[in-house]
């Protein structure tokens, strides 16, 4: 009998714990596992563990068949893997469209899909991948399910790499694909690039078939065609997205046999579908709803590879003084903060700028930042000059949890003497009110959630490196030519070990110019009526209904 | 007509360039890098001089080219073509439905006036008109959905369920939609209804004898009808802005929606599209109103009797 | 509005200046004793009376500091001892944010419908009196502005110059302009067939002259009329910039952003979201009782 799982805190805390001690190494796991997971293993390490929802018994067999009704709070627009922006859409593109290689059930790792092997040369700039030979594109308009061949890997690829806005293939270091034969190719890069094979996990790197995208041109956002476990039937923005299953489907039949996507903006009313069983499962649950879900034992939770952060102005303004960042550091009570923010438990405290997921993750930097002490944050604002406190900004983009951010480190620093004033505006103005701000004191400080993956690339060197300075991630720019030098020097490595060493010391040195206040990691939070079975919530909050380590069913 | 849309066109064009936020910025996201951003800002034609893009718009506007939505990855034009029917499917019944009903409670308060019926009707009609409806769409939510959980709130259901699903995701949304104009109407229809029924004309029709009924309801409510054409034009127009209100709140595909998510996500073509598109159709209200009116009251003087 | 026959705001008039004069003193004592006799419009004067000095005693009155955070007390319910109101999801007192959200509320709104009243009045004027282009010219671009709609066009305007006190003000006072404009020049359009305004015309009043002190005060009691209800609108409107995060600036209360508070703990502390309404709600109503017996008052006829 199998048992299903669903990921925990318990088991991602352990998993971290794991990962830590330096595991990492292997490179392909075998699909197609179902494992048992016996939680309870080990005790968390972080504050209070997240919801599990109790899943009955299964009371036979795998039933096969049924429609999964997903409610998400935003609709997706296009499905199209090049011009995607949103979770919403990588959701449904994951289900149609598959990559050479994906990330694994607890996303600690990196396992085949569409290949079935790959090896890296030395020089770490050639990856030779060995692809499926049973793989067919769903039929489409403008071909009739055909076998996917390498040309097909390298059309996708390299149509991203030369159309896509936003660099989602290391565009700086790839160079071309060359076919070797219908089921090889090698990827060459121009240098060697620690985070590129995570990088050919990105949905936009989906593998499509070239007469489909060029028969429906623009509007192959709305009929995408893949080799995934699901065909797109019908796709209406603001209304629903209809998938059913891929009859020629390579891996194991799906048990159900199709998904329905629907768009609900209030969250309340996701509860309510779950509760009066119009929806199997809820994603992106927020606030009160989560209590909601709880108590009907519908949540789910798992942590997000996301950091939460307050950073401050690096170049400008009173927060260009490193005494008054400490200061500011020390005025506020992060614990506090974080449980007045996350009334509903639906995020937990962190203290470093990278995931506790990631594999480069080194608790011995957690001690690095100040403690709350607001007497000492009084001393040292008189040392730096400001006996009588200052006037400074905060921006957010207009979101419940970050007002409530700013409204309580308005609070904080009001009892050190500091005035805050908050500039909330959609996320769209933030964006650009916050980029360059570093060149003058408009925006003192600015507060944001981060996704990024396991990589402590996606967290450290967008953070932190001078050449971002004049992107949204490093906004408050901050640019040392040492922490350059171990990014770039990170970023060519392709060995865990060093590039973790290297990330340990931008760590270590940015911890100590107290850049900000990283403060905590937001959870993800599903609602999953007790029916379905074999759900996983994993850290990205990926949509997974039909993959190589579960297989989503429905008790009838 | 052609000059006021014209002064719509240019005030959405410049309004929407003046909009703070980059464009290219708010659809890449924040994970966005510099260079990236710049080349999209190219793509989309923003690195133009202002004038340039103004007469490009222009030229395109007049050529029936509403350009693309960046949000949704479609044609602005085929976007709104497919909500409108959606947005109409609401506000149209929402209206009928307090038209009826509100211009019923203003006969009946007008005929009982300075009865306890009519400062019922009276007393529910100002309330109607004052209710903050965003207020009114929580509280309905709080109680039907989520405490009772006995109507959807979210979408538009569809005709596969039946009828029923239709309706019974209807009924929030046009409720809350229909309290100001059915307030609006009650009103208008009370205090029309009163000068009317005090006229020489209807007691000199009862005085012939004609049934209550009949002078009440035919010829005293045609004789009232001016002023409730007029509010019902601007209500016309006025519900198509509660829409914008409403749809957000309910997820309702429609024309709100889409507004709310283009101001959002700093959509310029779609922000121009979807405004020039309500100004047309309110404009357009407008004239049919006029044309009525002038059908109902051919001694209607247009140069002064501004409404 | 719609009445073709165009009418003076009173009895018959058109003598000489003083017995004009005498006559209009007369009406104004008239009409603040109809008023008070007025019971529904009373009503409504109460109501605005009230929040009023609510609005301006707002220091004495709440019992914390609107703003004062605690988030140990977070949703604490109606009734709660020390919290009459309850507390919001970060443990600030209802009541006094209700009290100084208030304040905000009316300034804004008042704030709002002066200055669409002043700017509609001034574009009303000079189109009604002047006419021709000046006139086309300013009435297609009020049409244009008209025709979108209100709330549309204060959302726009306010993402436009941003949020705050002022920046709100300013944009739901944009909006309102249109209308306003409309509504003087329509009855600039009356009152400049009046008799006195010919007799103007004849002896050679100056333009300046004629605009402010003759026509201007004869529109007054609609304006007066349309501005009352306008107060009530633009309430609504604060409200739901607020509530859509487009309003007043965090952490200031204002009913608006006491409801959007409200929102996001419908189910958990569903008291925030129907206070902050109740109150809305109150105090429109109040505005539209007064602005109805107003026009009941200034003109029997006027009714809608």
């Amino acid at each position: 009998m199998i048992r299903r799982s669903v990921t925990t805190w318990v088991l991602a805390a352990a998993l971290a714990a794991m990962t830590l001690a330096g595991c990492g190494s292997s490179n392909q796991s075998a699909p197609q596992q179902d494992t048992t997971t016996t939680a309870a293993a080990s005790e968390p390490a972080t504050t209070a563990a997240l919801e599990t929802r109790a899943e009955e018994e299964p009371s036979g067999e795998v039933q096969k068949g049924g429609i999964l009704t997903v409610v998400v709070p935003s609709s997706p627009k296009t499905v199209d893997p090049k011009d995607h922006t949103t979770d919403y859409e990588a959701d449904i593109i994951f289900q149609v469209a598959q990559n050479l290689v994906t990330y694994n059930k607890d996303y600690t790792d990196i396992i085949p899909l569409l290949a079935t092997e790959w090896s890296v040369s030395e020089d770490g700039k050639d990856y030779t991948f060995k692809l499926r030979d049973d793989v067919y594109f769903q039929p489409g308009k403008f071909q009739d399910g055909r076998q996917m061949v390498a040309e097909d890997v390298k059309y996708s690829l390299e149509r991203i790499y030369n159309e896509c806005a936003t660099d989602r293939i290391c565009r700086e270091f790839f160079e071309s694909v060359e076919v070797v034969n219908d089921f090889e190719v090698i990827i060459h890069l121009k240098d060697s690039c620690g985070p590129f094979l995570e990088t050919l996990c990105d949905i936009g790197n989906g593998i499509l078939p070239k007469e489909e995208v060029e028969g429906w041109g623009d509007e192959f956002g709305y009929h995408l065609v893949g080799t995934g476990p699901f065909m797109l039937e019908e796709m209406v923005a603001d209304e629903q997205v209809t998938l059913k299953k891929n009859p020629n489907y390579w891996g194991d039949e799906p048990n159900v046999d199709g998904v329905v996507v629907k768009t609900a903006s209030d969250n309340s009313q996701i509860v309510n579908a779950l509760v009066s069983d119009e929806a199997h499962i809820g994603m992106y649950l927020q606030g009160e709803s989560i209590q909601r879900a709880k108590d009907a034992g519908l949540l789910a939770q798992a942590p997000a590879t996301s950091v939460t952060m307050i950073r401050f102005n690096m170049q400008n303004g009173p927060t260009a003084d490193p005494k008054v960042r400490e200061a500011i550091i020390k005025a506020v009570d992060i614990d506090g903060m974080v449980s007045g923010i996350y009334q509903y438990g639906e995020a937990s405290r962190i203290y470093q700028p990278l995931t506790f997921l990631s594999w480069g993750y080194q608790d011995k930097y957690d001690s690095l930042i100040p403690e709350y002490d607001p007497e000492a944050a009084k001393a040292l604002l008189a040392e730096a000059g400001y006996p009588d406190g200052f006037t400074m900004t905060m921006y957010i983009g207009s979101s419940t949890n970050r007002e409530k951010m700013a409204q309580l480190f308005q609070y904080y620093l009001g009892e050190v003497g500091i005035t805050v004033e908050i500039k909330s505006s959609t996320m769209a103005d933030w964006m650009s009110a916050v980029t360059g701000s570093y060149k003058d004191s408009v925006v003192n400080s600015y507060g944001i959630t981060f996704n990024g993956t396991i990589d402590p690339y996606a967290y450290e060197e967008k953070f932190f490196t001078s050449n971002n300075i004049d992107s949204v991630s490093n906004a408050g720019g901050y640019a040392d030519d040492q922490v350059d030098e171990w990014l770039y020097a990170a970023y060519k490595e392709t060995d865990r070990e060093k590039r973790t060493e290297y990330y340990g010391q931008v760590m270590e040195k940015v911890m100590n110019d107290n850049v900000g206040i990283f403060y905590a990691c937001e959870a993800r939070n599903w609602g999953i009526a007790p029916k379905v079975h074999d759900s996983v919530v994993r850290a990205d909050s990926r949509l997974l209904i039909c993959t190589p380590f579960n297989n989503i069913w429905i008790e009838q | 007509m052609i000059p006021t849309l014209l002064v719509v066109v240019s005030l959405t064009f410049f309004l929407t360039r003046m909009l703070p936020g980059d464009p290219a910025l708010a659809i890449l996201g924040p994970e966005a890098e510099a260079d990236e951003i710049q080349l999209l800002r190219q793509e989309m034609g923003l690195d133009k001089s202002l004038p340039e893009q103004y007469v490009c718009y222009i030229a395109d506007v007049c050529r029936g080219n509403f350009g693309e939505s960046y949000s949704y990855h479609q044609s602005v034009l085929s976007l709104i073509i497919s909500r409108i029917p959606n947005t109409l499917m609401l506000t149209l019944t929402a209206l009928i439905f307090s038209l009826v009903l509100g211009v019923g409670a203003g006969v009946l308060a007008a005929t009982r006036q300075n009865t306890v019926i009519d400062y019922c009707i009276s007393v529910v009609a100002l309330l109607g008109v004052s209710m903050p409806v965003f207020w009114l769409a929580l509280m309905l939510i709080l109680q039907f959905s989520v405490k009772m959980n006995l109507l959807p709130v979210m979408g538009m259901g569809s005709m596969e369920k039946g009828i029923g699903d239709v309706i019974s995701h209807m009924l929030l949304p046009g409720l809350v939609l229909a309290v100001i104009p059915m307030g609006t109407f009650a009103r208008t229809t009370r205090s029309s209804m009163i000068d009317v029924l005090g006229s020489d004309s209807i007691r000199c029709l009862r005085a012939r004898g004609i049934r209550e009924s009949k002078v009440i309801w035919i010829h005293g409510l045609k004789n009232a009808l001016p002023p409730i054409v007029t509010v019902f034009g601007l209500q016309l127009a006025g519900t198509f802005a509660g829409a914008i209100v409403t749809e957000g709140i309910f997820s309702w595909p429609g024309m709100g929606t889409v507004i709310n998510t283009a101001i959002n996500n700093r959509d310029y073509s779609l922000i121009q599209g979807a405004v020039l598109f309500i100004a047309i159709s309110f404009v357009f209200c407008n004239m049919l109103v006029d044309i009525f009116y002038m059908l109902l009251n051919p001694k209607v003087d247009f140069e002064n009797g501004g409404h | 509005m719609g009445d073709k026959k165009s009418r003076p705001s009173g009895d018959a008039l058109g003598r000489e200046a003083n017995i004009e004069m005498l006559k209009r003193e007369r009406r104004a004592n008239n009409a603040w004793h109809k008023l008070k006799r007025n019971k529904i419009a009373m009503a409504g004067l109460f109501v605005i009376v009230f929040m009023v000095l609510v609005a301006i005693f707002a220091p004495l009155l709440a019992p914390y500091p609107p703003n004062k955070v605690n988030p140990g007390q977070a949703y604490l319910p109606f009734g709660s001892p020390g919290h009459i109101f309850g507390t919001d999801d970060l443990g600030r007192d209802l009541l006094s944010r209700i009290i100084y959200g208030g304040r905000i509320s009316l300034i804004v709104a008042v704030g709002a419908t002066f200055v669409g009243a002043t700017l509609g009045i001034l574009l009303g004027l000079t189109a009604g009196y002047f006419g021709g282009w000046l006139d086309s010219l300013i009435m297609r671009i009020m049409d244009g502005m008209f025709s979108f709609p209100f709330i549309l066009m204060a959302m726009i305007l306010i993402t436009v110059i941003g949020n705050g006190v002022l920046n709100v003000t300013f944009a739901i006072g944009i909006a309102n302009v249109p209308s306003f404009a409309r509504v003087v020049r329509g009855q600039v359009h009356i009152v400049k067939r009046e008799e006195y305004c010919n007799a103007g015309k004849v002896i050679g009043v100056s333009n300046t002259r004629q605009l402010f002190c003759h026509i201007l005060p004869n529109t007054m009691s609609q304006i007066i009329v349309y501005a009352t209800l306008r107060v009530a609108d633009a309430i609504i409107s604060e409200a739901f910039l607020s509530f859509l995060g487009l309003g007043i600036a965090l952490p200031t209360a204002s009913w608006g952003s006491i409801l959007k508070t409200g929102r996001e703990c419908l189910t958990t502390a569903p008291h925030v979201a129907t206070i902050g309404g109740v109150f809305i709600l109150v105090t429109v109503l109040g505005f539209n009782l007064l602005g109805d017996g107003i026009r009941d008052i200034m003109d029997p006829k006027m009714k809608q």
